[in-house]
């Protein structure tokens, strides 16, 4: 990641000018804020998939749980799709809530009589499928539809895993993850990165030049570099709105330390940059009776 | 508390507690004195047993007294040999007049004074009587007394347990016949036998008796077909026709009424209502809601209907508001060209109207007679009847009681010749304020009928005596009352598919709706094998030679031995209203992703046929002749089979 690069601080005399993104500060030489956005085609597509069992007996769980667990891996595999990965995530046992339970309790009705308690493993994995942006995407999507349609028959849970509750559901929905069966991810962003802060650079020395011009003084050398906005223009609660309308929305929301990047949307997935940049401003000789502005 | 059975007064129970502390004491006198005053109880009160079990009063003071010790029966002996002994005179001189009242006297001898010196020549007799009437189970139970609770009979052991084994053999109980001939293996591998004039070795001869039970059962409950041939699912989506009895406009005049009865729509699965069906091979009759109807197997024309099917959306409103029990509705067809309907009749349909049973010309539709008059009127039916020897066994309630009650009618003419009670069932409430009570299941095994209630509990009738033979209790589903309107509108419906009784080789499986835990019964006791939990959804689809198989949220196989799971599908059911077909090799269950086929061996998921019925919720899977029908909750559909399976 880039770090600052100079901490001198020159004081000038300049006009404090404001415009557009950018700003100048007297006392900072010219502050600009500028990104930097590339877009690719999705590399990966990543499909959630949940396994889920659960019975009074713990050992009828655990062969719930693997039988499903082979015959939904078995019936992916089976499709001999090259692309096509699967990956688990790990898994966890609990006790099994009563969701008739649950609700009645919710409702602040009496709970009723306590049902027998289960036991329930249940592992989420990741089916993912590879070089997606190498694929058309009729194909792609032929190729998507298969392994949900596929992973369901044989028992797997697609997409989120299933809400326990009535809130978690609420939440989900508010969160716009109730329904995505599958996410559309940029792998390996770096280049993009790369090229995405070279835009952003090239844009903040373009902005504090034209500010410069309009100042009537000379741009000089970067005094320090940030990532993201200055302090004073970024707001939590605006980036938590941008995050939930994003995600809602499908368009990610991408802090410049995120390393991949996805979408609900199988289209073009931009990686934005945000610099602050600090240029200072060269010193010029006093001449006499001339004005700051050089007039 | 559950299903209930009518039992002995506290006196009986009482007589019993003293007998048990005076024999305890060794006081003999007194603990013979206590049992004098109950001896004549009742013989159609029960007592209870072991492990949930009811029994009969006499016979729970036959039990009493195989426990007492040698002093004791030799006690016994001295105050009751010469009555047992003229009893016993009695019945054989009877035999040769009046052949019909011998069993009744030896039961009662047998019952009384087992134990007397008399007692095992009574019991071999009683067998002997029992296995010639056809009651196998009956002729072993009666053997097996003397063989097992008879330490010093004089009668020849082998000969007994020869008679057991042919019993077993008769009764297609090959797993008890195998354990038969180990345990005389191991006791007297040689022992000779006379069988037909001439001597053979026992275990020899049994062993020729015992057969692979490799074959699936006749009284596995996935009885959609005659043919136990394989089946193979049918190549294409193309139906060979399709009826669609629930279209848009229905469906539409449903949906507006049920919603506007909010919560007790919610109650009940109009929308996912699968009808009943049932083939005669040549015919598919289907019970809608009441609306029944009969399409012709081969062409897919319909043949007859009772009523038109948008009658029904007219009747919703009632319906809802009556809240029958959904798997009450049911089809039978039965012999000389007849099938039988329980339904609400539709233009009987008001919100009190019970459950009827009709009886229609397979033909024509042309109803030949009905509960709604005669001495039937006064019985609401609660499930599938059982058509066994030109009778059909029927449960029922009265209409405004919660009495479970068997009724034998005449086919020809839908007159009542019986009725018996079972036992009082623990009753819920409609919106109207009726009682109403879980539908049973009968399954008729052996010459005895068995009832699963679905509230708690199974019973055992024998048709000949009228009498309840044994009942099991045990913990049944929860008793919902309409007016408890906030467990439904709050409460997630759970998924329910129907309950099941099963017998295989001598053993009772069963499941009831609604309920988390799964019995095994050993009739020749009967005592109970196991129970085990289950999920709440399952239901069992059949039974093979060493597996339970299950389906609910799951399809599954238990061992039936060790009561293990041994493999598990996850299939999607959304709808509780199934009926799996098991051909012996595969599971066929049909959901709303279309019919799975599943290997009854281990699980794997052979095919998915989607079919042509595709927005469907799932239902009922049959074979008709070369054709595999499906019926669901909007369509019955036909599907011509692959060509290898006609073959086969």
């Amino acid at each position: 990641m880039l770090k600052k690069l100079m901490k001198n601080k020159l004081v000038m005399a300049a006009a404090c000018v404001l415009l557009g993104a950018g700003s100048v500060r007297a006392e900072d030489g010219i502050t600009v804020s500028a990104s930097g956005e590339v877009k690719s085609k999705p590399t990966v597509v990543e499909i959630g998939a949940t396994v889920t069992a659960d019975a009074e007996l713990t050992a009828d769980a655990i062969v719930k749980y693997k039988e499903a667990k082979k015959k939904g891996i078995d019936a992916i595999t089976n499709l001999k799709l090259p692309n096509v990965a699967i990956e688990s995530n790990g898994f966890t046992v609990n006790a099994a809530m009563d969701q008739q339970q649950q609700m009645r309790v919710m409702q602040g009705m009496p709970g009723g009589t306590a049902p027998k308690q289960k036991v329930e493993v249940s592992e989420q994995m990741k089916l993912t499928i590879k070089d997606a942006d190498k694929i058309d995407s009729e194909k792609l999507m032929d190729t998507m539809l298969k392994v949900i349609d596929t992973g369901k028959d044989a028992g797997l849970v697609i997409g989120p895993p299933p809400a326990t509750n009535y809130y978690e559901m609420q939440i989900r929905m508010a969160s716009g993850k109730g329904s995505n069966l599958a996410l559309f991810k940029l792998g390996d962003i770096t280049q993009l990165k790369e090229q995405a802060y070279k835009q952003a650079m090239d844009s903040a020395s373009a902005k504090a030049k034209r500010l410069a011009d309009l100042a009537g003084v000379k741009l000089g050398r970067v005094l320090s570099v940030a990532e993201g906005q200055p302090k004073e223009e970024t707001n939590q609660g605006a980036n938590a709105s941008r995050m939930a309308y994003a995600n809602m929305y499908g368009v990610p929301f991408v802090p410049n330390e995120q390393t991949d990047v996805s979408s609900s949307l199988c289209a073009d997935i931009p990686v934005k940059v945000v610099l602050t940049v600090q240029f200072a401003i060269e010193q010029q000789v006093a001449v006499s009776g001339a004005t700051p502005s050089g007039r | 508390m559950g299903f209930s059975v009518r039992k002995t007064d506290d006196k009986f129970v009482n007589a019993v507690d003293d007998f048990q502390r005076y024999r305890d004491k060794k006081a003999w006198e007194l603990a013979f004195r206590s049992l004098t005053s109950v001896t004549g109880v009742d013989p159609k009160l029960m007592a209870p047993s072991k492990d949930g079990f009811m029994l009969p009063a006499r016979q729970r003071i036959m039990e009493l007294l195989v426990s007492l010790p040698p002093d004791g029966r030799e006690a016994y002996r001295l105050f009751n040999d010469a009555p047992a002994k003229q009893m016993y005179e009695q019945a054989t001189a009877t035999a040769s007049t009046s052949p019909a009242d011998e069993v009744p006297m030896l039961r009662k001898l047998y019952e009384q004074y087992f134990i007397t010196s008399i007692g095992d020549q009574a019991a071999d007799r009683l067998g002997d009587a029992l296995f010639e009437s056809g009651d196998f189970l009956g002729a072993d139970a009666a053997w097996a007394a003397v063989t097992e609770k008879y330490p010093d009979s004089d009668l020849s052991a082998t000969k007994i347990q020869v008679k057991r084994g042919v019993a077993m053999a008769r009764s297609k109980r090959y797993d008890a016949l195998a354990t038969l001939v180990q345990q005389m293996k191991e006791k007297d591998a040689g022992a000779t036998v006379s069988v037909g004039g001439s001597d053979v070795v026992a275990v020899e001869f049994l062993s020729s008796l015992v057969e692979p039970t490799t074959q699936p059962s006749k009284n596995q409950p996935a009885l959609a077909s005659n043919d136990q041939s394989p089946i193979n699912l049918p190549p294409s989506d193309q139906p060979a026709w399709q009826c669609q009895f629930l279209d848009n406009e229905v469906t539409q005049k449903i949906a507006e009424r049920v919603n506007g009865w909010g919560w007790q729509g919610a109650s009940m699965q109009m929308a996912f209502f699968v009808p009943s069906s049932d083939t005669d091979g040549k015919r598919v009759y289907v019970n809608w809601l009441g609306a029944c109807f009969a399409i012709d197997a081969a062409s897919g024309k319909m043949a007859w209907r009772t009523d038109k099917f948008d009658e029904i959306s007219q009747k919703v409103d009632q319906l809802v508001q009556a809240g029958p029990d959904v798997f009450a509705y049911s089809t039978v067809v039965i012999p000389n060209d007849r099938v039988l309907f329980v339904r609400v009749p539709v233009k009987r349909i008001n919100y009190d109207e019970p459950m009827r049973l009709t009886c229609h010309d397979a033909n024509t539709g042309s109803q030949k007679w009905s509960s709604e008059s005669g001495t039937l009127s006064s019985y609401a039916f609660l499930g599938k009847p059982v058509f066994v020897n030109d009778i059909i066994y029927a449960p029922a309630k009265t209409r405004e009681g919660s009495e479970l009650m068997l009724l034998t009618i005449d086919p020809s003419n839908g007159k009542m010749i019986s009725s018996m009670s079972i036992g009082q069932a623990a009753a819920g409430t409609n919106y109207r304020g009726n009682t109403v009570i879980p539908s049973a299941q009968l399954s008729y095994h052996q010459g005895k009928v068995f009832i699963l209630t679905n509230n708690g509990g199974v019973v055992c009738v024998s048709p000949a005596t009228k009498q309840v033979e044994w009942a099991f209790q045990c913990e049944g589903p929860p008793v919902v009352n309409q007016q408890d309107w906030w467990q439904r509108q709050y409460g997630s419906q759970k998924l329910k598919t129907p309950g099941v009784i099963a017998i295989r080789d001598g053993i009772l499986y069963f499941k009831e709706r609604g309920v988390d835990d799964m019995y095994a019964l050993d009739l020749s006791g009967p005592t109970l094998k196991w129970k085990r939990p289950i999920d709440e959804s399952d239901m069992i689809a059949g039974i093979t030679s060493d597996r339970i198989l299950t389906v609910g949220s799951d399809a599954g196989a238990i061992d039936r031995n060790s009561k293990a799971l041994t493999w598990s599908t996850r299939i999607p059911l959304d709808n509780g209203m199934i009926d799996p077909l098991l051909d012996g090799h595969s599971l066929f269950v049909y959901l709303s992703r279309g019919v799975y086929e599943i290997d009854a061996s281990n699980g794997k998921l052979v095919r998915i046929f989607r079919g042509s019925d595709k927005d469907s919720m799932g239902g009922s899977v049959w074979r008709a002749g070369s054709k595999l029908i499906t019926v669901s909750n909007q369509a019955v559909t036909a599907y011509p089979l692959s060509a290898s399976a006609r073959a086969n």
